[in-house]
């Protein structure tokens, strides 16, 4: 599934890896964009496969008019040397029925190249919160049982909340009197199969997430983008705003968000 | 005796459950198997191949023209010269697929690889079918997978509707149709248009051939039209006119002193397709 641009392929083991959910409002993709686009991270490959629908484009983080025309395909790989951090960036949708496959050879991937963590960022449907969800943070996180040993406790420390666990079958109690629960992640894409199959196969997964609508999701792109950098550190971060609040980072705009609501109208409409 | 619950009182309607994840759907399709395009050369062209010393089929330029508008110019600019058919490439089994090679008209759903008899090392392939997404990786690959792409420039021609395309202007001061390219890292010219301009993409066939190319380091280069016409007209065919001084096409083409004429009988055949029951 991935094939290395560079002519010796150099993913070093003990890398974080960041990965993007398809999920409402595209946040966890819009998040990639500003790290990748903040940190200069230098494209090392491609996910190349028939679980993802083909596109392509001029450089989307381009900075000048010789590096504009470099093409860019539906799903990258970009690396930062610097920070230890490998990210894909995923630009299309799955092909229909291939969501299996597609999280099987990730997580497949991932291991061969021996990433000590991957943290996956997504979104969930604002309408599907539960009470406690509707007030306060809209950021939550899920760590796999192997990364909660290693993480658990800076996570702790950063005072975040878990994703509240949900009933599996509402009203129904089992003969012990406990309820089942279960992750559920309303719009979140591949994400809470994702963390299923990473649990059971015992791989150190991060889920990041928030909730939102679809819409103008720049501002959930940059909340979650802070969320992420409150824990690794990617970026210097400016004064926080206020007791409680995400330290807000020095994010650069990539100039492939523009017109993200379509062209200019035609003016002798009115 | 009471009725039974929705016996003379009209039909039961279940409630979506939301026990029913759509991810069940999804996971349902995934154990179907997945189609697949399939090549089917010639009988000369499999002769070839099996006494090639590398299984392949030599070829220094592949053009790959897909939609109407782009086989429309392919079939009036090129392929006026002697050709011969190498080989189809199918994607299905529906009622409108055309198998056989016997079905050459340009108005045909079909998807030909012709060859240049002036120029046997250009490999033309015309693609008048509605891939579905699913197929566009597999019908890349088998387009790919018997020709010898080393030393080999690929040029694609598709079109798209102006609606699609972004700008700052707005498009009703936009002189359509008009061309846009892309271009892989490894093709070192420039297209002959401007290139296509961020947040602008394409999608579809013509990525999947590009990403091929780029992944895979073959100098390729695509060319966009953006027309406001859902039927095939001569001003969205002509403008793809400029991609025939550059590369691959300017060492290939021959003059077509018919050109017109065959640009409307073309668009005619066409005409007789778009009506309100087809």
């Amino acid at each position: 599934m991935f094939v290395s641009c560079e002519k010796e392929p150099n993913i070093p083991k003990g890398y974080t890896l960041l990965l993007p959910a398809v999920s409402v409002g595209n946040v966890g993709q819009l998040a990639v964009d500003l790290i990748v686009h903040t940190l200069g991270m230098e494209r090392i490959g491609y996910l190349h496969t028939d679980c993802l629908l083909p596109m392509v484009g001029n450089n989307p983080f381009s900075t000048s008019q010789e590096d504009a025309s470099q093409l860019a395909t539906g799903t990258e790989v970009y690396r930062s040397v610097e920070k230890n951090i490998v990210a894909v960036q995923q630009r299309a949708p799955l092909v229909r029925g291939k969501q299996c496959e597609f999280r099987r050879r990730l997580l497949e991937w991932a291991k061969q190249c021996g990433f000590s963590r991957v943290v996956l960022l997504t979104s969930s449907h604002a309408y599907e919160r539960i009470d406690t969800q509707m007030t306060g943070t809209q950021l939550r996180y899920l760590l796999s049982p192997e990364l909660q040993q290693s993480v658990g406790k800076a996570v702790g420390e950063l005072k975040w909340t878990e994703l509240e666990r949900r009933r599996l079958y509402p009203g129904v109690e089992q003969r012990d009197g406990e309820e089942q629960t279960g992750v559920f992640i309303p719009g979140g894409g591949i994400a809470r199969k994702f963390y299923q199959e990473c649990c059971e196969a015992g791989f150190p997964l991060a889920v990041l997430l928030t909730f939102c609508a679809e819409g103008d999701n720049i501002p959930d792109a940059f909340s979650l983008a802070n969320y992420l950098n409150q824990w690794l550190q990617l970026v210097p971060c400016k004064k926080s705003g206020g007791k409680g609040a995400t330290p807000q980072a020095e994010w650069k705009i990539p100039s492939s968000w523009t017109l993200l609501f379509g062209s200019a109208y035609p003016p002798d409409l009115y | 005796m009471a009725a039974p619950l929705g016996c003379g009182y009209g039909d039961l309607v279940l409630a979506s459950s939301r026990a029913v994840d759509d991810e069940e759907e999804e996971e349902e399709a995934s154990q179907k198997p997945s189609p697949s395009a399939v090549l089917r050369w010639s009988t000369q062209a499999k002769q070839e191949i099996s006494e090639s010393p590398n299984d392949c089929i030599e070829c220094s330029a592949l053009i790959v023209a897909i939609g109407p508008v782009a086989t429309g110019f392919i079939h009036t600019y090129l392929l006026h010269q002697e050709t011969e058919i190498l080989g189809m490439i199918g994607s299905g089994l529906s009622e409108d697929t055309c198998n056989t090679f016997e079905q050459t008209s340009p108005a045909d759903a079909t998807c030909f690889l012709h060859r240049l008899k002036s120029a046997p090392s250009v490999i033309v392939c015309q693609c008048n079918v509605d891939i579905p997404p699913e197929m566009m990786f597999s019908w890349t690959q088998q387009l790919f997978s018997c020709i010898n792409i080393h030393n080999t420039y690929v040029g694609i021609l598709a079109s798209a509707p102006v609606s699609e395309f972004r700008s700052s202007v707005s498009l009703s001061d936009v002189t359509v149709p008009f061309l846009r390219g892309l271009k892989t890292n490894q093709f070192h010219g420039k297209p002959v248009c401007p290139y296509l301009e961020q947040p602008n993409t394409a999608k579809g066939l013509p990525a999947s051939v590009l990403t091929h190319c780029q992944v895979y380091r073959v100098p390729a280069v695509l060319y966009m039209c953006y027309s406001d016409s859902i039927y095939v007209e001569i001003p969205a065919i002509k403008a793809f006119l400029p991609v025939l001084k550059g590369t691959p096409f300017r060492d290939i083409v021959q003059e077509n002193p018919h050109a017109d004429i065959t640009l409307r009988k073309l668009v005619e055949l066409r005409a007789l397709q778009n009506n309100l029951y087809t």
